[in-house]
């Protein structure tokens, strides 16, 4: 965790936080309009409303299955085949 | 203003969330690693306006670190990860400034921290498999990883 971290603070540094602490208010804004929030509240609650309306999916190739909306693909067996993600969305 | 947290308490929460909706949704069907209601209740209809492939970056980087995390013999290599995230970052970013621009900034960064909590999950719960899948990731040579 402490390499992604790095990874990702390297990142994040060189591309926009030039205002680290106005960055961080962002964030703590997002997460109080419910951008994570509004997920746990869903997942967590005792009615439903989960209806599946994203498993629409397609197969590129025998024994693969993508997904539009989470732009990924699996082997149809279940594993996430980030070569597969990679030719179809971001190639 | 709503006072800033520390960053690594953002994550940390991301992270929290990711697995707590791992936990709360089983998996679709048995024979499937994909935790689809999990990833239905993350991935909103107000998701912030990224690009498809830039959604499918994140989820390369994400999933390469879950990886890393929890099979032996993949090793993240910074550098390339650290691209992969700068390449990233900068394109959902492109062409905002000010407030639209941190607010993006921060989307992104949410959305990566969930998405690697829901890696986590899914390989944490059928490592073999996953950890095999990844191998076969490796294996492809069209394919330019993001591990030594």
């Amino acid at each position: 965790m402490r390499r992604m971290t790095t990874a990702l603070i390297a990142g994040a540094t060189v591309a926009t936080l030039a205002q680290p602490a106005a960055a961080n208010s962002d964030v703590a804004a997002a997460l109080a309009a419910g951008v994570v929030g509004a997920a746990i509240g869903a997942s967590l609650a005792d009615h439903p409303h989960h209806t599946h309306r994203h498993d629409a999916h397609f197969s590129p190739a025998p024994g693969i299955e993508c997904y539009d909306y989470q732009r990924a693909c699996y082997h149809a067996d279940g594993g996430f085949a980030n070569n597969w993600t990679w030719r179809v969305y971001d190639r | 203003m709503i006072e800033a947290p520390a960053p690594h308490r953002a994550a940390t929460a991301c992270l929290a969330a990711a697995l707590a909706l791992a936990l709360a949704a089983p998996p679709a069907a048995a024979q499937s690693q994909r935790l689809a209601a999990a990833w239905e209740a993350l991935i909103s209809e107000e998701e912030p306006d990224i690009a498809p492939a830039e959604i499918a970056k994140l989820n390369t980087i994400a999933y390469h670190a879950a990886v890393a995390r929890l099979c032996e013999g993949f090793d993240l290599d910074v550098e390339k990860i650290a691209a992969a995230s700068n390449e990233a970052v900068a394109a959902a970013v492109a062409g905002l400034e000010g407030e639209a621009l941190l607010a993006r900034h921060a989307d992104v960064l949410i959305s990566l921290g969930a998405t690697h909590g829901l890696f986590l999950a899914e390989g944490s719960l059928h490592p073999e498999a996953f950890c095999a899948a990844a191998a076969e990731t490796r294996d492809d040579p069209e394919f330019a990883d993001l591990w030594r």
